[in-house]
């Protein structure tokens, strides 16, 4: 079947279930467990098993804990925990997915458990146990059916709204193509985001992606779940510049998908000692504000420092409007908007805010900009979430005067964007640079971005709150201007 | 509700101590540079500050047993993700 490059089976994010259905086979005068290629017989007497056989395997299995659900001549099904599977076989369940049709000829991914480790056999969810005087045949594993999740293309929808796609259209108009074709993609530099969760959507397999397991900020939160959608679509923009980074999300949403963890998110993602952490995220507040940044953000400040000082470049989107401290914090690397229109032609994004910061001396947000869209809605990047997650259904529908993305709200496709697009963008970016001219400090990677961004002259900052105008030169509306990621990463090789 | 909160820590204060302390009522400390965060559900947070409802705002009191470790108490205002 058609499979666009998708591998049969993969690794899996969801948990392994508390208790799971199993079949035991009881050993019979032929193996059902054969191997592949050999004939079964034409009846199934061969593989019938002895009944003080089968009463022997039925007492054992009970007294190890296992629930005996039914019975046959040959074996029986059985429920249990993953541990007491794990003791029977001397192996480890693991989840993985299966790419298999189901209903409407769809072809979904289909979480299946499996039993790995030494002398076990390769077929998914098949075991052999431990010890052979136990009279089993073999153990089956059934698939926990209420993992099953709808499998949206990898391949994007179109839209009638001019937009860009990924990750073609933002690899050219970010310099990023030619990087690559000089060998640069940003290999083993890993980038840390605190976002909504993420989902492992087909897209990203088919690219070849690499992903981390997502870790939870919330306990209890499912790791594979990402119930906005923001942090898997957002993250799609990190390797359409930089396709060999390597990402590791963070969840910071609670089950309801309410952002609720931040800074323990940040906290985490920042153990890590990543080389890059991206945050497209942050609060607000009155501008121009009525006093300085109150004691809880200073801390936050000082942590978002501390990580800078031990060489983690730290990303934070400029804000679709809002004023809050993260980017302003000095040696953050903050990222606004530019737009591109369908001739080609560049303005600042009035989507994104751009101000001098009246917190810090010399502070302009943004440092350098991404590719953001324009006011009321932003709608202009096409990006995989997880199928009828929020922004899935909410960017299908008419809204603020406009219409929708012409995708539906359960196709796992969405068109949004927002300074929330530019600050993985730009750590792509940053990726690259490193890749490139490993170790650099965030300083030098700053440096590298800043100096080779393309000046952009025209559009304003947000302007019910800001209206800066963007200029030659540093300006308060794109800061540098849009990145160029093969001229930042020439600039390192020359420069550093 | 789940809340975030920066118990602001008192020069010389023994923070290890202070983890140990949250620890042992059931809360899971993430030190900071300048102090410790507690992230978590209102109805753990109450094992510490019995009154919490989780719409405060700025500056919550310092239990008594705390005093002499924390300088203060205070909420993170919500962060929102800047997409549309």
């Amino acid at each position: 079947m058609l499979k666009f490059g998708l591998p049969t089976t993969m690794e899996s994010d969801n948990p392994v279930p508390d208790m799971i259905v199993g079949y035991v086979s009881v050993e019979g005068k032929e193996s059902v467990f054969g191997g592949k290629g050999r004939k079964l017989h034409a009846t199934s007497k061969a593989y019938h098993a002895p009944k003080k056989d089968r009463d022997s395997v039925r007492r054992d299995l009970e007294k190890s804990g296992f629930e005996i659900l039914a019975e046959s001549a040959l074996g029986m099904s059985v429920y249990a925990s993953p541990g007491q599977f794990e003791e029977l076989t001397g192996g480890t369940v693991e989840p993985k997915e299966k790419l298999m049709h189901t209903t409407n000829a769809v072809r979904e991914y289909i979480t299946c458990l499996d039993i790995v480790g030494r002398n076990q056999p390769q077929g998914l969810g098949v075991g052999a146990v431990k010890s052979k005087s136990l009279k089993i045949d073999g153990v089956v594993l059934e698939p926990p059916r209420q993992y099953h999740a709808i499998f949206p293309s990898p391949i994007s929808p179109n839209s009638p709204k001019h937009h860009l796609r990924l990750p073609n259209d933002v690899a050219t108009a970010l310099g990023a193509l030619p990087a690559h074709q000089l060998g640069v993609h940003g290999d083993g530099v890993t980038v840390v985001m605190p976002d909504s969760g993420w989902y492992r959507h087909p897209y990203f397999t088919a690219n070849g992606y690499r992903v981390k397991k997502p870790l939870v900020a919330v306990p209890g939160t499912n790791p594979s779940k990402d119930p906005i959608g923001h942090g898997t679509g957002e993250s799609a923009n990190i390797f359409a510049v930089a396709p060999a980074a390597i990402l590791q999300p963070i969840r910071g949403t609670n089950t309801a998908g309410k952002f609720v963890a931040v800074i323990a998110a940040f906290l985490k993602g920042k153990a890590l000692s990543p080389q890059i952490m991206t945050n497209s995220w942050g609060g607000d507040g009155d501008y121009p504000p009525l006093e300085g940044p109150d004691e809880a953000d200073l801390a936050f400040k000082a942590e978002v420092q501390d990580a800078i000082e031990n060489g983690i470049l730290v990303i934070f989107s400029a804000g679709n409007g809002q004023f809050s401290i993260e980017p302003q914090i000095p040696g953050v690397l903050s990222a606004g908007g530019v737009f591109i229109d369908d001739t080609g032609q560049m303005r600042a994004s009035d989507y994104a805010s751009g101000y001098k910061s009246p917190w810090f001396e010399d502070v302009i947000v943004p440092t350098v900009c991404g590719l953001v869209g324009m006011q009321p809605r932003a709608q202009y990047l096409m990006l995989p979430v997880q199928p009828g997650c929020e922004l899935d259904e909410s960017e299908s529908i008419f809204d603020d005067g406009e219409e929708g993305d012409g995708t539906t709200k359960s196709d796992g496709w969405a068109l949004f964007s927002g300074t929330s697009a530019a600050a993985p963008q730009v750590a792509g970016a940053a990726a690259l640079v490193l890749s490139a001219k490993p170790g650099l400090k965030p300083t030098q990677v700053i440096e590298a971005l800043s100096k080779t961004a393309v000046d952009v002259l025209v559009g304003r900052s947000f302007p019910q709150r800001y209206n800066e105008p963007a200029g030659a030169g540093l300006d308060k509306a794109t800061g540098f201007g849009l990145i160029n990621a093969v001229a930042a990463v020439k600039y390192a090789k020359s420069h550093f | 509700m789940h809340v975030e909160l920066l118990l602001e820590t008192s020069p010389g204060a023994d923070r290890d101590q202070l983890q140990r302390l949250l620890r042992a009522i059931g809360l899971d400390p993430l030190p900071m540079k300048v102090g410790i965060v507690l992230s978590a559900e209102v109805e753990v947070l109450r094992k510490l500050l019995p009154g919490l409802s989780g719409t405060e705002t700025g500056e919550l009191s310092v239990p008594d047993e705390l005093k002499n470790a924390v300088r203060s108490i205070r909420i993170f205002k919500p962060r929102s993700f800047h997409s549309t």
